[in-house]
């Protein structure tokens, strides 16, 4: 598994694609595939947004994403930052910021690689 | 050699694109040290962080244009550094002022930003980062950040270093010190 990561706007799902070995990669949108487009899929886009909607239906984030990283192992999963801002005034807003952090964190654990995009630029960080 | 400086918030970026250009004028034995500013003083807060910007600036021999709007009409030559702060001034004014070029302000400051580099050669740009709050903004400031990353990204291609201020030190995303993987 490889995480791409970074701010808004910054080219990192061009930075996944340029990392997938396949020409023309199968991409899932994290906000609304199904679960099993999600497993087949070899980059998952706005992943963060899969997180905001296992949150959204009362799901316990974490081992869902266990799970499908567990059936999609070669998946390249783009993840924007969501962390270097206030603390949201919004619990829900709180709690998601806060899991999509930790769950990050717990994948880029296990992933063969994770990248930081910034102006189309990518770094290496694992 | 165009240097683009980008960070957050007082992370010092400022201040370090301030010395690298400095010592880019020694290095280039250019004769000139122009300091292109963006922000008009509008209110008290303005005034204040200008007078800041001023006050750092002080006995480094810049030049000050003052440039709102409309990059690639300012006279600059092969002589001087020029140290351009900051981006995000530059999107707000020529998305928002009446003189801005609104919807064409991409292609505007992507024109602007190459003219410096043409006719300009030694060039340090200030960008900032304001891409990494997670925060689901209105409309209108989407569309600003989005056109603002494109514009990062542009210069970023045209730079010899992509450099991110984090606490006051450089962290290197293109030329020097730069692994690229």
């Amino acid at each position: 598994m490889i995480i791409v990561t970074g701010g808004a706007y910054q080219g990192k799902l061009a930075v996944a694609k340029s990392l997938c070995k396949k020409e023309n990669p199968v991409i899932a949108e994290g906000k609304e595939a199904s679960l099993e487009e999600l497993e087949q899929a070899d980059i998952i886009a706005q992943f963060h947004l899969y997180i905001r909607r296992l949150l959204e239906k009362g799901i316990e984030p974490e081992k869902q994403v266990e799970e499908l990283c567990k059936k999609n192992p070669q998946v390249i999963l783009e993840i924007t930052q969501l962390g270097c801002g206030v603390v949201p005034m919004d619990a829900f807003d709180r709690n998601y910021r806060e899991q999509v952090g930790r769950i990050s964190c717990k994948i880029a654990e296990s992933a063969e690689a994770v990248y930081m995009v910034n102006c189309g630029i990518a770094k290496r960080l694992k | 050699m165009v240097v683009f400086i980008t960070g957050g918030s007082g992370s010092g970026k400022s201040e370090y694109a301030e010395q690298r250009a400095v010592a880019l004028k020694e290095k280039e034995k250019a004769s000139e040290l122009i300091y292109i500013a963006t922000m008009e003083a509008q209110d008290a807060e303005s005034k204040k962080r200008i007078e800041r910007h001023r006050k750092m600036r002080e006995g480094k021999g810049f030049f000050t244009y003052e440039c709102y709007t409309h990059l690639e009409e300012l006279p600059v030559n092969k002589n001087q550094v020029i140290l351009l702060d900051c981006l995000s001034n530059l999107t707000a004014n020529e998305m928002f002022s009446s003189n801005g070029r609104k919807e064409q302000m991409v292609s505007a400051i992507e024109k602007g930003l190459t003219h410096l580099i043409k006719n300009g050669k030694n060039v340090v740009i200030v960008g900032n980062n304001v891409f990494e709050d997670g925060i689901e903004y209105d409309e209108m400031t989407k569309t600003y950040l989005e056109r603002m990353a494109k514009i990062h990204q542009f210069l970023a291609t045209q730079a010899d270093e992509v450099i991110e201020v984090i606490c006051g030190i450089p962290v290197f995303w293109k030329g020097e010190c730069h692994e690229v993987y």
